[in-house]
């Protein structure tokens, strides 16, 4: 499994009004639901960072795909041009497709066995993206799954507003070859919220309810 | 004596004057075959345009641009008049320009107040690309729905304003970028999304 604090270096990410940074509530997540899951469960947990060090998106997704991780987790802070935008939420990829690649896909999905003959062999890159579009669409349901127990546990636990589960085009998310979603946890350009991030408290509740979501999903996968 | 030889000159300027209009006139049809379309097409096009210069009053588009409000998480709806013609692309920059300019009502833009817009370029194949300057990544330090609402304000006003639009692809300083803010994916075209428009 492999956790990925958001952002990180120069890449600051979301900036809260009292000088709090998203890369460093990430960080400090991610360090504790990495404890939680290693005492609880029997396998390892890979970060994609776990100092304060500049990780391209590539670069994130390599990781988990090289590792072979069965599950990524990317942990992040939300930021909204509103003061007042507060809550919880939980991502999964939508696969941003257009209206042709949407019916492509959805011909192949059906007519697998046809899939070498009807391709164009010579556009290579095409047919990369289709078969990796297809490898998505087949973990988007497990993502969904595990999105929407994570984010039951977040509304138990949290006390925050529940924003619910919502599909999104990700790019950490695109590149990742296994069911994977990213926790917006809380809002840091939400002056209350930003100092409930900023405390140890609130964030070993956020990995303990990213921990028990994870837990349903491993006992229940379907 | 100079005033009677200006007098013959300019009779004699207006005499040939008078057969040019006429010899282009006989060019005209003989290359439209006589049939006038072509030359009344023309002179169709050409009536708006004098009327303007009369009027001193260009004509003007209403344009839907997509803003936030302080008190939810959707984009609201706000129209405002912007300059019209001559093409999809000019237009579709002027409504850029305006929903970076702001909201008139309250509402907030999505867009730092900064950003420029480079150049919008409407394909054929529905495909609209649009330049930024680099203020778009530079100016806000984006979270998740700070970028999705900035990538949306831009794509649903392009999209719902110019029926030509089906997608639209966003640059920064003329380049590909893998996200305005570390969230949000740009290498894929976005189809617009209404379902984060308040109703």
């Amino acid at each position: 499994m492999v956790i990925d604090p958001g952002h990180g270096g120069m890449e600051t990410g979301a900036k809260g009004k009292f000088g709090n940074l998203e890369k460093d509530i990430t960080l400090a997540i991610s360090l504790k639901l990495k404890a939680i899951v290693e005492r609880n469960m029997g396998f390892e947990v890979v970060l994609t960072r776990d100092k304060d060090v500049d990780v391209s998106i590539e670069n994130r997704s390599a990781i988990a795909n090289n590792r072979k991780a069965g599950l990524f987790i990317s942990i992040h802070a939300n930021g909204a041009v509103q003061k007042k935008a507060a809550g919880s939420e939980t991502f999964f990829l939508s696969l941003n497709a257009t209206d042709e690649e949407t019916r492509r896909l959805a011909y192949l999905e059906n007519n697998s066995s046809e899939l070498q003959s009807r391709l164009d062999p010579s556009s290579d890159d095409d047919l990369m993206m289709i078969l990796w579009d297809m490898a998505q669409t087949a973990y988007i349901k497990q993502s969904s799954r595990l999105a929407e127990l994570v984010q039951e546990e977040l509304d138990a636990m949290l006390g925050t507003r529940n924003r619910g589960i919502k599909q999104a085009p990700f790019k950490i998310l695109t590149g990742v070859a296994c069911p994977a979603i990213l926790v917006e946890a809380a809002f840091i350009s939400n002056p209350a919220e930003e100092q409930k991030l900023a405390s140890a408290d609130f964030q070993a509740k956020i990995a303990e309810a990213i921990y028990r979501g994870l837990a349903r999903y491993l006992r229940v996968p379907e | 004596m100079t005033e009677k030889k200006q007098g013959g000159v300019s009779r004699q300027a207006l005499i040939l004057g008078g057969l040019a209009v006429v010899l282009l006139v006989l060019v005209i049809l003989f290359f439209t075959g006589g049939i006038g379309e072509k030359v009344k097409r023309f002179v169709d096009a050409a009536v708006p345009k004098a009327s303007d210069a009369a009027g001193g009053q260009a004509a003007a588009k209403t344009v839907t641009l997509f803003f936030l409000s302080d008190d939810d998480d959707f984009l609201h709806k706000e129209t405002r008049e912007i300059a019209a013609g001559p093409t999809d692309a000019e237009e579709a920059e002027r409504a850029l320009v305006e929903l970076i300019k702001g909201s008139e009502k309250g509402f907030v833009s999505p867009l730092p107040p900064q950003t420029k817009v480079r150049q919008v370029f409407i394909g054929k194949d529905g495909l609209a690309t649009v330049d930024f300057s680099r203020d778009i990544t530079e100016k806000i330090s984006y979270g998740s729905s700070s970028e999705l609402a900035a990538v949306y304000a831009v794509v649903d006003t392009l999209a719902f304003n110019f029926k030509p639009v089906k997608k639209v692809v966003l640059l920064v300083e003329g380049a590909e970028k893998e996200t305005l803010g570390g969230h949000v994916d740009l290498s894929r075209p976005f189809l617009p999304d209404y379902s984060l428009v308040a109703r």
